[in-house]
């Protein structure tokens, strides 16, 4: 050993470094991996930051396998609940297997499966549309352990059904091999054994595709699906339990999901009773307060895998047939869906609707469909005018006038009465929303029914649309009530609503407000004052810009969007003339006369003769001086500002047999996959 | 413009873009087919061009295809500069009538590749943001899919149908709107 002598050199020379000897001796690998399995998730997860090869170490599955059994901790989802908060309203939907759990977002109507105590979530696809789903989570130990989601769910008139999603898998539902032999009776999935098991009724099974009520109510077996071979299992329930109604039951996963228990909660304060599944055959009784899990999770690392659309958009070719594809219109991709699994699942994406959309909106060329309600429910059907026109069938009218929103970004909007409707008019999905708002009962009339008025426009940083109310508006003049603003961004909130600054002037509630894309705000014509309120979606803040003159003040005046900025329409009865006011560049709060047009001529178009107000509803670009639409409810036709010209192009005017009753309500068409946020009530849907 | 002739030709001989692929292959271009690309034009905008543009999601191979097109459809912007500003007469017209022809040929011939080349060069369009490239190579891929048949588009391009008979039946009724 080389030893200096210490006093002398110390005076000379900077003291030495500690010697090795007192460090700690670095510890075995080994040690470390069993030290780190017994770390929350959280702070094992961070330590995979120590090294690259730690890093690799910490996320394989052994590791992960090995944290998750090292201690089978059990805690409080703090993860979970912090998760919770930024996504609104979420609820579990399952128990924790194997360190996951799905969680739904109720506003979303979008399912996920998370980790709660990583805090990662990843959303799952929709699945088959059904009238009743249930879900369950279950862990394949084979091939180095997989977790599956299984969706079992019945539709009208079709039957059951049973799908499964794999974690980390090709990002879509695909089909069990077999249904499920009965009907689930409470939905949560619990896991136990290498299964889920759902409460069932397997009486159910044989009854009428109808989904009867009484099935749902009491349980007498459980269904079980093996997660390794993807078959299904029923075992009758002890007597003590069968037959009794189902949400006195609950299963429960037992010992870290090593057993499976039955827990039946007696009416009043008698105790439970309990039963464990011995043998996946027989049901022993047991201890009444025997210890349930809970809703506790475990702790672990378990992967997500990546949100649905992420997966799917992975492959470097599915991204590239997906820019070629959103050339097509929404008709022919609706026939090329079933392609295949991986086609399907691109062309349902939200991302590729979005896509798709932005495509085809930059395009001019919209072509109009006439909505027609038709019986039963009185439900709004979109027609292509084309075939309006072909055929001579009349299609089914509506009794009043309805105005109906231009599309934004795929989806058009429409308010009769206490409910208003968001759609598609190309696929017919639609979601509709009650906007009475209990402002009042004042006048029975549909556009003053809850005197207020709701507009749609698009959000085009948080990319959705938004629904903004106004209510408390100058009519009826008896009762003034306070205003307010209501903004529904759609996508984060089901039926909630956030309460902007309120408007500073009323809002005419009988003119349907309007939205402009390229100035992102919604306009309302305003009568007393006479003004032009204009709500900013992104900034959440109003604006009032004056209104052009109207020095008779006889004139019905509408707000419209054409080509892309707002207009004041002003119809006079008297005079019979329609008269477009433009904004005039530069100049705040300026207009100048865009068109004046003489309609006497036209008995049909005549603001005197129609009900309701003349509706320019676009301007055709392809003609020389811009051909403008004319919409009255009754006829739809060009009108050349050039040459003073009014060519009719659809008219109830010609069917002698209406005299003069209904309306069609006319729409612009723009190509469009995009969903009306309609996720909530298609899981309900047949 | 003031300086001509050979002052030109030095300007233009300087602005030369080296492009590298992900397979660190380098390829001189000039500004001009450069810039065709949406991307490229704001790097050199940007002036980060120094030391060549790595471009690590397209591949040499695609890359020298991308190239050819640009350096084509850079020579057919520039004689179109040329001829509207200064010529008008009917023998130029003509001359660009031949010119845009011989474009549309060589369009046609450069969309004669396989399928994995047709989508590679989509997704560097894409990347690279080339709007005429971008819209040859889509369309080429819209128009054989457009019209035909689910069974047709598999045997063209290879897919396995791995829907069951329920999920093809269940797709129908979903998209009923499609087929009216």
């Amino acid at each position: 050993m080389d030893m200096d002598p210490p006093n002398k050199k110390a005076r000379e020379e900077p003291p030495p470094p500690p010697p090795p000897a007192r460090q700690p001796q670095p510890l075995p690998d080994e040690v470390m991996e069993h030290i780190f399995a017994r770390l929350p998730a959280r702070s094992a997860a961070r330590c995979r930051c120590l090294s690259r090869s730690w890093a690799a170490a910490l996320s394989s599955r052994g590791f992960i396998s090995r944290h998750l059994d090292a201690a089978g901790r059990l805690s409080f989802p703090a993860a979970l609940s912090a998760w919770s908060r930024e996504h609104g309203d979420t609820s579990p939907l399952t128990r924790s297997c194997r360190g996951l759990a799905l969680v739904a977002s109720i506003s979303e109507g979008v399912v996920y499966v998370g980790n709660p105590s990583t805090g990662q979530a990843a959303s799952l696809p929709d699945g088959t549309p059904a009238a009743f789903a249930c879900l369950g989570l279950g862990y394949d130990a084979r091939a180095g352990g997989r977790h599956k989601a299984v969706r079992v769910y019945y539709q009208y008139h079709h039957g059951s059904g049973c799908e499964v999603y794999d974690v980390g898998g090709a990002g879509y539902w695909r089909p069990a091999a077999r249904p499920p032999p009965c009907r689930v009776v409470a939905a949560g999935g619990v896991f136990a054994r290498g299964r889920v098991h759902w409460l069932a009724a397997s009486n159910a099974a044989a009854a009428s595709d109808e989904w009867e009520l009484a099935a749902r109510l009491t349980a007498d077996s459980v269904m079980s699906f093996s997660a390794g071979d993807e078959t299904f299992t029923s075992e009758p329930l002890p007597t003590g339990a069968r037959g009794r109604p189902a949400y006195l039951l609950e299963l429960t996963p037992l010992d870290g999901g090593r057993r499976l228990g039955l827990v039946y909660h007696r009416r009043g304060r008698r105790p439970r009773s309990m039963w464990v599944l011995e043998d996946d055959v027989r049901w022993v009784a047991t201890a009444g307060d025997g210890g349930t899990d809970g809703h506790l999770y475990e702790e672990s690392l378990e992967p997500v895998g990546r949100p649905h659309e992420d997966v799917v958009f992975a492959s470097a070719s599915v991204r590239a047939l997906s820019l070629a594809l959103r050339r097509l219109p929404a008709r022919a991709l609706g026939r090329v869906k079933s392609v295949s699994r991986s086609w399907r699942a691109v062309i349902d994406s939200d991302r590729f609707a979005a896509s798709h959309n932005d495509h085809h909106r930059r395009r001019a060329g919209q072509s109009v469909v006439v909505l027609t309600s038709c019986p039963p429910y009185h439900r709004l059907v979109a027609v292509q005018l084309d075939s309006c026109l072909a055929s001579d069938v009349l299609p089914p009218l509506m009794s009043s006038r309805v105005l109906v929103s231009k599309p934004c970004h795929g989806l058009a909007m429409v308010c009769r009465g206490e409910w208003g409707q968001l759609f598609n008019p190309v696929t017919r999905a639609h979601k509709n929303f009650f906007v009475g708002l209990s402002f009042g009962f004042d006048s029975p009339t549909a556009t003053d029914f809850y005197n207020g008025s709701i507009g749609l426009g698009y959000d085009r940083s948080s990319r959705q649309h938004v629904l903004v109310l106004l209510s408390g508006g100058e009519a009826p003049p008896l009762r003034r009530r306070r205003l307010q603003c209501s903004v529904w961004r759609l996508r984060e909130e089901y039926m909630a609503t956030t309460v902007a600054a309120p408007p500073p002037v009323p809002a005419a509630a009988d003119v349907p407000p309007v939205y402009v894309e390229d100035d992102g705000r919604i306009y309302w014509m305003c009568r007393s004052p006479r003004a032009i309120l204009a709500f900013n979606i992104r900034g959440e803040a109003f604006d009032v810009v004056p209104a052009p003159p109207d020095p008779a003040g006889i004139s019905t005046e509408v707000l419209v969007e054409l080509g892309g900025a707002l207009r004041v329409v002003q119809s006079c009865p008297s005079t019979e003339t329609v008269t477009i006011w433009a904004a005039v560049a530069g100049r705040d709060g300026e207009w100048a006369r865009e068109h004046v047009m003489q309609l006497g001529r036209w008995p049909e178009f005549s603001p005197k003769k129609t009900a309701g107000p003349v509706i320019p509803m676009a301007v055709d670009p392809d003609k020389d001086g811009g051909r403008i639409l004319l919409d009255t409810g009754r006829s739809l036709g060009y009108y050349d500002p050039a040459h003073r010209t009014l060519e009719t192009v659809y008219s109830l005017r010609s069917r002698p047999e209406l005299r003069g009753e209904g309306f069609f309500a006319a729409a612009l068409w723009e190509e469009s996959l995009v969903r009306p946020y309609d996720r909530f009530e298609r899981f309900l849907r047949a | 413009m003031a300086s001509a002739g050979s002052g030109d030709e030095k300007a233009a001989a300087a602005a030369m873009i080296t492009l590298i692929s992900s397979d660190n292959e380098k390829f001189e271009v000039t500004e001009a087919t450069a810039t065709l690309s949406q991307t490229i034009r704001h790097m050199i905008e940007d002036g980060c061009t120094d030391g060549g543009v790595p471009l690590p999601n397209v591949t040499s191979k695609i890359l020298a295809r991308v190239i050819e097109y640009c350096k084509k459809h850079a020579t057919a912007a520039a004689g179109e500069e040329g001829s509207s500003s200064s010529f008008s007469d009917a023998a130029f017209l003509e001359v660009d009538r031949a010119f845009l022809e011989e474009l549309e040929e060589f369009d046609d011939a450069f969309l004669e590749v396989d399928r994995a080349t047709l989508f590679d060069l989509i997704l560097a369009a894409n990347y690279l943001d080339i709007k005429g490239l971008l819209n040859l190579t889509c369309q080429k891929v819209a128009d054989s899919v457009k019209g035909k048949t689910p069974e047709q588009i598999r045997e063209m391009y290879n897919i396995v149908n791995d829907l069951t008979p329920e999920e093809e039946a269940e797709i129908r009724r979903e998209t009923q709107w499609a087929f009216e």
